[in-house]
């Protein structure tokens, strides 16, 4: 079934900041470490404070429920503070009490879900000081405390009741995602008597809940701790205590899409909570919702999954205790019944065809029930034909062909024959359809599940999509929604027979940072003559994330977080030292193109050379992994003539998943004679002395001719050796120049040389560049 | 501290080790000697068997002579008796044993101490072939040999190459061994003196377990006699023995009577009733009391109670003998009796002519009970409260506040967590606090103890929703489930059944797999949380008797096999049995543990160890507690006010000259080492220290926690078990010379003594004098003051060192390391 996309509401504020390496600005994404309140009320305007880290700046906060959110006004360098930042959230009075998410943003990326209840009791909060029964906190009912456990240690809380009150007291910790595993206790007055206690509550586990009947006018005091005495900033609670119903879920436990149904209520305050009229929506925008339910009259809700299916809702028919008083049904159903007393069994009937392959799906943990589900089917004559395996941490099923016509019954127990007011079962009952599943995961860390993804701005995110199937063999194409407009999709393809694919997403540059998003991958393929789309579940990165939470908020599951951080900065620069050259009558030329790497960039630079004269060629490689500069060979025509032209060079790397090209303009290539010379005198040439100097040349092609020299610009009165040649096995030559007594004193600034050669049968003459020859007396 | 404390270790336990030790060792003088029997003039005689069948030329009947005289005395005339036969072609009698000579009927005559008995003997089919059989035959006469014994070639691996089953509870197997092995060099059937079977016994051939048999021993004769005639194996017809007796049951001897034979009828599949006294195994329970040789003939040597158990094959039966003897001056007091434990502990006490010590003293009183019903010692304000209270019934009242108090299940929720494998490794760390929690509840309730255990032996689902679930786990299988379940739930080591029939008990190896079979279904499975796990129960699923692949059906002791509904939770019927009526094993094993944990023994000991060849010391109060405690519902807390309130209880720990040895019969206190979470507790009462264990809120005390995974140091020298086994035993209370060490030197002590913020220093604070604080240092170690002297040696102490503060931790010390601190008496 596909799920809708969530209300998503920002608020923006305009706050520049530095651009930092990419890996960096993931790192600094917002963390939310708790929120003050941790719960909102319907109809009310809380301010509440994210607390947590690398919250500067943060603007923007993504709510999976409806609600008017205001980067809260009147606060001091609100939004410019690391640690916290408190938004205004308009609740809408209509919103049911549940346990909902949120996401924070700012420029570097997006928080990791967190889990918001939708309370309809007013907050207080753990004073910090109530460490023991003398100290014990005083509060008011009805009443919700936001507390943290410290380690080793207790809170304590006075409540004052009247004989007769209704009491119930409810501690959400592990459902919010808490690490605290809770336990409670009712005492009297002195802390000395045990009235009640509460650690696991089957179905709600680790959390815990009770409820009471004060028998007496007075104080009562409320002991909560972690069942090992652990605590931290992490080990919160959400202490609950009031007039509100203990209930497991609605009964029937589900509502046909675009039904209207009477929903009564499981657990142990059911027989005092008036039923409730519910519409069920006629879109499929979402597997379960969430309702709440009150005492008539009770100042506090009790929130409650319920299943919106497609099937019909059944309820069973009490007594059903035997085979022949069987709640007859029709396939396709759902089913909803009550272990009422311990070693309870169910039957239902149904008629059944041969071939027919069904699905019988029991839920009932993920519903808040503690039963564990035992599921059998047995023949019109009583012969058992099927058998649920129990596999651990499933809630039973039982995947049955019928192997003949006929009658068919099926039995459901509690696996461990309990029974009582809580223990409330659903069977799914439906033709069995091939089809699959599809989980996210880390692209290089297969089993690193994921519920957040981050990329720069118009950069790139990785996802593994594993896909588990179901008789389904088929491709399966993937979907990025939610992105916007220009999403760009690689390995988007689980091909047939396959079972993941490592899936490339490029953002849009409009997907604007500062902006809490999430957004939804869905597999879509072809089964029969079906399209079928399922969105990919995230799942098990929420169980991860809220290890006390087995079972996440389902509107939540299929719900990726999306953070865009600053624009990925370059990681490489390319540089020609010193220009190209293809010299004449070689037609063979080169130019080194350098890479300056940044941020521990290593991987290869694919290059490329464009606006070259038509006739110089370019024989382009990448400038390889760890390589820091390669040489770029250019032919060209032996006749160009001498002279200059620009081209470019273009490089293309990739660094953490994020593309990034380098153009390097205006690379100038010279075409120049094939023969350069050099001339260095060794120092001062004194008068009536003679001095060192050394001339070299440069030949380009294959050019061994001799090369003869000719000195130009001699000061008076020195000479150099007649008949200077540089044999063509050499290219250096080094000889003396000689100054007579009286030659002229003083510096030159042009002495020169002239060499001529011969390439190819051309007589080559190139000049030196001017040097200075100092003359000096001795 | 200084050095001169050891000025004042006239008072303290230097010798710690030794101590309890000494308090432990049996006395027993040992006086009695094989002397001959006083016939005098009986009432009447009594003979058994009342009449003799002899089927064939194999059987023989001891005859068994009992006197019986005016007042009640009984005596063994067996030794002394004549008998004669009326017709020595029917039946000859030698050494009190009636031997066939030919078919016909006779008359036994038998005369002693001027009256005379006569007895029937028929002959029948004395000429017809009675090979000797193969399992009741030649395993017994092995096992009469000890062959087949743990130590010998019954042992799993054999001995010298040589393998026996245990016993001989496998026959297949030994038939294989004797015949087939060693290229059938064991036995010779065509020269039976060469076979090693009895070559090798003989040392006629080296043998490493040395000469076993005479060639005149009847397992010789009777292994010999099994060769000879062709070693011929059991059929589907030859009857096996389906039940043993021994004559007398019980008896009480009275010196000079002090010998008892015993004699022992086996009765076979056939009908038939043989006389297996001379092919019997027999061994005493108290050999310092009485030991017994190989004939089943007793001799007494003390003053005491004894069970002889004698082995068959499978089959055990237990003889309970007393031996009494008058001792000189003992005069009954007749002490006061608060309820039916003492009468029951006085009318033994009486029979045994022990005097009881005298009631103790309000001061021993209420430390005493503090510290067995809550764990802690008395502050020095409750023992004052206590010492000014003059009203008739402070001690009852006392037992019934200590008994409501929350240290009262905090403490005796320690107590189950030892015996429930309470620990990190076991249930987790999590785990560790919920079933924890869980226990307390029970008995902070006062949840009745069948419904207690009928929690924890049903218990399914998650270990954390429901922890009795925890059972499962720390019994993580079958085995360990029929084990742990035995031995806590039956007093029943069961163990060695699990791979052969119980060497000294009556417990086979089907009775294991039969005891199994109810816990066979449990199934466990993982969840998401790696701490958790769920116990379920498959609907179906057996299990097979290992050695004869047979499937067994669920079985349980004195009833029998139990035939359940197919798909029932076994469980449920297991634990109707346990508390049914008829069970008596339930009660007993629970009311022993509770009088073991109160009196220092209990009236069975081990706590966990019923068999017939331990009996209890006191039958009767076992057997009236264990009456009380079903009749109360199974209120353990109405069991324990019973103890506490009786006079028994109540008793002083100085002893007397009749009771000076004591150890078995409760007539005075039991003085023994405080345990070692009572001890490390107390030192923290005493110092006003409290210890902070990791993990833990500040103020927890050893006795509230819920693991021993605080690794603890000084607990586990003094003794805190691992917690890895389901045995009271697994709890030390020896001592060693750590513990001395830790007391004397250890830093635990030094740093409590030292703290600026102890008792000590705040009493020094307060300005309180010398004399105040040595009182309320006694108050708060011992629950009295210190007499005069006491107070007068610690004040000289005292203001004979330069540093008072010092001198005192030193007179503190000295109260630590008191015998009178240390011990619970």
């Amino acid at each position: 079934m596909m799920r809708s996309m969530p209300h998503q509401v920002t608020a923006s504020l305009a706050f520049t900041f530095c651009v930092l390496t990419a890996h960096v600005a993931q790192a600094q994404a917002p963390t939310i470490s708790h929120l003050q309140p941790s719960a909102v009320q319907p109809g009310a305007t809380v301010d509440l404070v994210l607390v947590g880290d690398n919250l500067v700046g943060a603007s923007s906060l993504w709510t999976s429920f409806p609600c008017k959110v205001t980067l809260a006004p009147g606060i001091e360098k609100n939004g410019q503070l690391k640690d916290r930042v408190t938004f205004r959230l308009e609740v809408p009075a209509d919103q049911t009490v549940s346990v909902q998410g949120i996401r924070v943003a700012t420029d570097k990326g997006t928080s990791s879900l967190k889990l918001l209840l939708v309370d309809d009791l007013p907050t207080a909060v753990d004073n910090g000081n109530n460490k023991s029964v003398a100290n014990a906190q005083h509060v008011t009912l009805p009443i919700a405390i936001d507390g943290v456990a410290e380690p080793e240690s207790y809170d304590y809380y006075k409540i004052t009741g009247k004989a007769g009150q209704r009491f119930s007291a409810e501690v959400v910790a592990g459902r919010l995602g808490s690490t605290l595993d809770p336990v409670i206790r009712l005492l009297d007055a002195a802390g000395k008597r045990e009235l009640l206690y509460s650690d696991d509550e089957g179905g709600i586990a680790p959390d815990c809940r009770l409820t009471y009947k004060f028998p007496t006018d007075g104080d009562y005091l409320l002991e909560i701790r972690d069942i090992r005495y652990q605590g931290s900033g992490t080990h919160r609670y959400r202490l609950r205590l009031g007039d509100f119903p203990i209930l497991t879920s609605p009964y029937p436990t589900g509502a046909q899409l675009g039904s209207q149904s009477k929903l009564a209520f499981a657990g142990v305050s059911a027989a005092d909570v008036p039923a409730i009229d519910f519409k069920a929506p006629a879109e499929p925008l979402l597997e379960r919702t969430w309702i709440g339910a009150k005492y008539a009259g009770g100042q506090g809700s009790v929130f409650l999954p319920l299943v919106l299916s497609t099937s019909p809702e059944v309820v069973e028919a009490e007594p059903n205790d035997k085979p022949e008083q069987s709640t007859v049904v029709m396939l396709p159903t759902a089913i909803s019944g009550k272990f009422e007393t311990a070693k309870d069994r169910d039957y239902f009937q149904f008629e059944g065809k041969k071939g027919q392959r069904h699905l019988f799906r029991g839920v009932t943990r993920s519903l808040g029930s503690p039963s564990d589900l035992f599921l059998r089917m047995f023949k019109a004559d009583g012969g058992q034909v099927a058998e649920a395996e129990d596999s651990g941490t499933a809630e039973g099923a039982l995947n049955f062909t019928f192997p003949e016509d006929g009658i068919y019954r099926l039995a459901v127990e509690d696996l461990h024959r309990r029974g009582g007011p809580q223990h409330v079962y659903r069977i799914e009952a439906a033709p069995y359809q091939p089809g699959f599943s599809l989980q996210l995961t880390d692209g290089e860390k297969k089993d690193q599940f994921l519920e957040t993804v981050s990329a720069p701005r118009g950069g790139v995110f990785r996802v593994r999509v594993v896909c588990a199937r179901r008789d389904f063999n088929d491709p399966i194409e993937l979907l990025v929604q939610g992105a916007g407009e220009g999403v760009k999709l690689s390995g988007n393809k689980i091909d047939t027979g396959k079972n993941e694919t490592v899936m490339l997403v490029t953002l849009p540059e409009a997907l604007e940072q500062n902006q809490a998003r999430v957004i939804q991958i869905v597999g879509k393929a072809k089964i029969g003559d079906k399209e079928v789309l399922v969105t990919a579940s995230t799942g098990d990165a929420l169980r991860k994330l809220f290890a006390n939470n087995p079972y996440p908020p389902p509107q939540l599951t299929s719900l990726l977080g999306l953070g865009i951080g600053p624009v990925f900065p370059d990681f490489f620069a390319l540089k020609v030292p010193t220009p190209a050259v293809l010299p004449q009558w070689v037609g063979v030329g080169s130019v080194k193109v350098v890479a300056e790497r940044k941020d521990k960039f290593a991987e290869a630079i694919s290059l490329a050379v464009e606006g070259l004269p038509e006739n110089i060629k370019a024989e382009v490689k990448p400038i390889e992994k760890g390589k820091n500069d390669i040489e770029i060979k250019l032919t060209g025509p032996v006749e160009l003539p001498e002279g200059e032209h620009k081209f470019r060079i273009t490089g293309n790397g990739t660094h953490q998943l994020q593309p990034r090209t380098f153009v390097l303009g205006e690379v100038v290539l010279r075409v120049i004679k094939p023969l350069a010379v050099s001339i260095a005198p060794a120092g001062p040439l004194a008068t009536g002395a003679k001095q060192k100097v050394k001339v070299t040349i440069t030949r380009y092609g294959e050019n061994k001719e001799p090369v003869t020299l000719i000195l130009k610009n001699l000061p008076t009165g020195v000479t150099g050796p007649d008949n200077l040649t540089i044999p063509g096995d050499k290219n250096e030559l080094e000889f003396e120049l000689t100054a007579v007594a009286e030659a002229a004193v003083g510096k030159i600034e042009n002495l020169q040389v002239a060499a001529t050669g011969k390439l190819k049968d051309q007589m080559i003459t190139v000049e030196s560049a001017p040097v200075a020859l100092d003359v000096r007396k001795p | 501290m200084n050095f001169n404390r050891t000025l004042l270790t006239l008072a303290v336990s230097l010798s710690l080790a030794g101590l309890a030790r000494a308090e432990e060792a049996k006395q027993q003088s040992g006086d009695f000697k094989l002397e001959p029997i006083q016939i005098g003039t009986p009432e009447r005689i009594e003979v058994l068997p009342p009449a003799i069948k002899l089927d064939t030329n194999r059987r023989q009947m001891r005859i068994l002579v009992s006197g019986f005289y005016a007042g009640g005395l009984t005596q063994d005339l067996t030794r002394v008796a004549e008998l004669s036969s009326s017709d020595p072609k029917v039946a000859a009698v030698h050494g009190g044993i009636v031997f066939p000579v030919g078919d016909g009927k006779a008359e036994i005559t038998v005369k002693v101490g001027g009256k005379e008995s006569k007895l029937p003997v028929e002959v029948l089919n004395f000429a017809k072939a009675d090979p000797l059989p193969f399992e009741f035959g030649v395993l017994v006469a092995l096992n009469k040999a000890n062959c087949s014994t743990g130590a010998c070639h019954g042992s799993p691996s054999g001995k010298g190459g040589f393998r026996l089953s245990l016993r001989g509870y496998d026959p297949v197997l030994d038939q294989e061994t004797l015949i087939r092995e060693v290229f059938n060099r064991r036995t010779n059937v065509m020269n039976p003196d060469a076979s090693l079977l009895l070559q090798k016994p003989l040392m006629q051939v080296p043998h490493g377990g040395g000469r076993r048999l005479g060639k005149d021993s009847v397992s010789h004769q009777m292994l010999r006699t099994w060769i000879a005639e062709g070693m011929q194996l059991d059929t589907a017809t030859t009857p096996r023995c389906v039940k043993v007796e021994v004559f007398p049951k019980t008896r009480v001897l009275e010196r000079p009577a002090h010998t008892q034979q015993l004699l022992v009828l086996a009765t076979f599949a056939d009908g038939t009733v043989r006389d297996i006294t001379r092919v019997a195994c027999y061994s005493s329970s108290d050999e310092a009391v009485a030991t017994v040789d190989d004939e089943g003939f007793v001799i007494g040597h003390d003053r005491g109670e004894t069970a002889v158990l004698v082995r068959y094959m499978e089959h055990m039966e237990t003889s309970y003998l007393m031996f009494l003897k008058n001792i000189e001056n003992f005069q009954w007091t007749n002490p006061p009796e608060a309820n039916f434990v003492d009468k029951l502990v006085f009318d033994k006490l009486k029979k045994m002519q022990i005097l009881p010590s005298d009631i103790a003293g309000e001061e021993e009183f209420v430390r005493r009970v503090y510290l067995d019903v809550i764990g802690l010692l008395p502050t020095p304000e409750e023992a004052q409260k206590f010492l000014a209270d003059t009203s008739p019934d402070k001690r009852n009242k006392l037992i019934d506040e200590l008994l409501e108090r929350p240290e009262y299940a905090e403490f005796w929720s320690l107590r189950w967590g030892d015996l429930l494998r309470v620990n990190n490794k076991q249930v987790t760390s999590a785990g560790v606090h919920k079933f924890r929690r869980w226990i307390l509840a029970q008995i902070r309730d006062n949840k009745p103890y069948d419904q207690f255990v009928r929690e924890l032996l049903t218990a399914a689902g998650s270990t954390f929703d429901n922890p009795p679930a925890n059972y499962f786990r720390t019994a993580g299988e079958t085995n360990d489930c029929t084990e742990t379940t035995s031995q806590v739930f039956l007093g029943i080591r069961i163990q060695c059944a699990k791979c052969h029939n119980h060497p000294f008990e009556r417990w086979t190896q089907d009775n294991y797999y039969g005891i199994g079979a109810f816990f066979n279904r449990v199934q466990r499975k993982k969840t998401d949380n790696p701490e958790e796990m769920v116990v379920w129960i498959a609907r179906g699923g057996e299990i097979t008797q290992p050695r004869t692949g047979k499937q067994m059906k669920p079985w349980m002791p004195l009833k029998g096999d139990a035939d359940l509904p197919a798909e029932d939770d076994r469980r449920e019927a297991l634990m109707t049995w346990l508390t049914s009526a008829d069970n008596p094993f339930f009660p007993q094993a629970e009311v022993n543990r509770l009088w073991g944990y109160l009196i220092g023994r209990g009236i069975v000991e081990p706590v966990d160890d019923f068999r017939a060849s331990n009996p209890p010391s006191n039958e009767p109060l076992l057997a009236a507690l264990s009456a009380e405690f079903v009749k109360s519902g199974f209120d353990r807390k109405h069991i324990l006010k019973t103890i506490l309130k009786s006079r028994t209880y109540q008793l002083s720990s100085k002893k007397n000259d009749f009771n000076k040895d004591d150890v078995k019969y409760f007539s005075h206190a039991r003085t023994r080492l405080l345990g070692a979470e009572q001890l490390l507790d107390a030192i923290c009462q005493v110092t006003g220290v409290s210890e902070k264990y990791a993990g833990l809120p500040a103020g927890t005390r050893a006795t509230q926690l819920p693991s021993p995974d605080v690794n603890n140091y000084f607990l586990k020298v003094f003794g805190q078990p691992p917690r890895e086994m389901a045995c009271a035993c697994e709890r030390s209370s020896e001592s060693n010379l750590s513990q001395a060490l830790q007391m004397i030197n250890g830093p635990l002590v030094h740093g409590k003594l030292r703290d600026g913020n102890n008792r000590l220093q705040n009493l020094i604070k307060a300005k309180k004098t010398d004399a105040e604080i040595i009182e309320e240092l006694y108050l708060a170690a011992l629950a009295r003051k210190p007499t005069p002297e006491e107070v007068g040696e610690a004040a000289k102490y005292v203001s004979g060192q330069p540093d008072r503060t010092k001198a005192l931790e030193d007179v503190c010390w000295a109260m630590l390391n008191a015998k009178e601190f240390l011990f619970q008496h």
